[in-house]
């Protein structure tokens, strides 16, 4: 009795697969290895947003320490930093405001290298007077950045609240 | 029944038969050629994947340890020099600073210098031996930011300070370049890391100001 089903199964066609199997277990890989290719490209992109944050952290507590320094000329470290003497930061005598510029334009390049787009922002809450909040704020595009408070989605914004 | 207790000879032959006779029906060439290229793509697919895994998770590692070696070096300083104290900095150089901090209750000097042989940031206490402060510094490169007009306002950095000079001391610009170990592996596929010459270590800046307190502040 168990020879004859023996010899049934092995007479019954040793046909392997048909193509159509193939082509079916192929693409179910492909669609696999597709799933897997993207969530290393979206780690790899987490990986990326996490350096911003990184420098960005470290650039917001260098302009808190400036703007600490210079009360009456901060609001110049968030404006367009052309005319400013990068020998100020190298020895050189400058008055308050080309060295407020030139660390501006020390930031800028340094944000310029890491974070796309970047954008220093430095608003007081009301009035920049003694008592009152001063908010340092910095923006770049990043595609995983989710909406949030004040920033708009695809927008990476960390921030920093100091009272004057 | 046959005798000897074997297989009857009609089941045996028709155990052989069908063997013999079935009909191998396994792929046509066209279709073995086709299948074989197909998983070779497939192949070659997962294998760019999993190198690129491997990859992927020694540049994360490298990330991660460059961030953790700037904040604990970052903050390693800072908590350090928060508790200078009068008359606060004594003197500096671009490796090397003497300050004036607390320790158990009393002003005593420290000397923070930066020990190339080792790749460290020294520390000693008074007159003692020195001992590592932060370790996997390739570099250190100190400025010192001065009011030199005596207006409250800091005006020039230098590279070096000397109390009693008539300037005073607002803030000092710390400037380290870290080592972060690196698999030879990432170094030879090249990337935009600034690589050690000889060693397989990727070296990172981390910048930090102190905020010296002084008259003014």
């Amino acid at each position: 009795m168990r020879i004859n089903s023996m010899v049934r199964s092995i007479a019954g066609g040793q046909r392997g697969f048909a193509l159509l199997e193939v082509l079916l277990a192929l693409g179910l890989s492909s669609v696999m290895l597709l799933v897997l290719y993207n969530a290393q490209r979206h780690s790899q992109a987490v990986l990326v947003y996490s350096q911003q944050l990184y420098h960005a952290n470290q650039l917001l507590l260098q302009v808190a320490s400036q703007v600490w320094a210079y009360p009456q000329h901060y609001f110049l470290l968030s404006q367009n930093p052309q005319a400013a003497n990068g020998l100020c930061l190298a020895g050189q005598y400058c008055n308050p405001t080309a060295m407020v510029q030139a660390w501006a334009l020390y930031w800028q390049q340094q944000y310029d290298q890491h974070m796309p787009e970047g954008e220093l922002n430095i608003a007081c809450d009301r009035t920049c007077a003694v008592g009152h909040s001063l908010s340092i704020r910095l923006t770049w595009h990043q595609p995983l950045a989710v909406a949030s408070g004040e920033c708009l989605a695809g927008v990476a914004c960390l921030s920093l609240n100091i009272k004057l | 029944m046959p005798s000897g207790g074997g297989m009857p000879k009609s089941q045996h032959q028709t155990l052989v038969r069908p063997i013999n006779q079935a009909r191998q029906a396994g792929f046509s060439l066209v279709e073995l050629i086709l299948s074989t290229g197909l998983a070779a793509m497939m192949m070659a697919a997962l294998m760019a994947s999993l190198m690129q895994f491997n990859r992927h998770k020694l540049v994360a590692q490298v990330v991660i340890n460059k961030q953790s070696q700037g904040q604990l070096a970052t903050a390693q300083i800072l908590r350090d020099w928060a508790d200078v104290c009068a008359p606060g900095v004594a003197a500096g150089s671009a490796e090397l600073i003497s300050l004036r901090r607390l320790y158990k209750g009393q002003c005593v000097a420290y000397s923070y210098g930066f020990n190339a042989s080792s790749y460290s940031l020294k520390r000693r206490r008074a007159s003692g031996r020195y001992s590592s402060f932060l370790a996997q510094v390739e570099s250190v490169a100190l400025y010192y930011g001065v009011d030199s007009d005596g207006d409250c306002r800091l005006d020039q950095w230098h590279n070096s300070y000397l109390q009693g000079q008539g300037e005073a001391l607002h803030q000092v610009r710390v400037m380290l370049t870290m080592r972060s170990p690196a698999s030879s592996q990432l170094r030879a596929q090249g990337d935009s890391w600034l690589w050690h010459d000889t060693d397989d270590v990727v070296l990172h800046k981390v910048e930090t100001i102190w905020q010296v307190p002084h008259d003014c502040s």
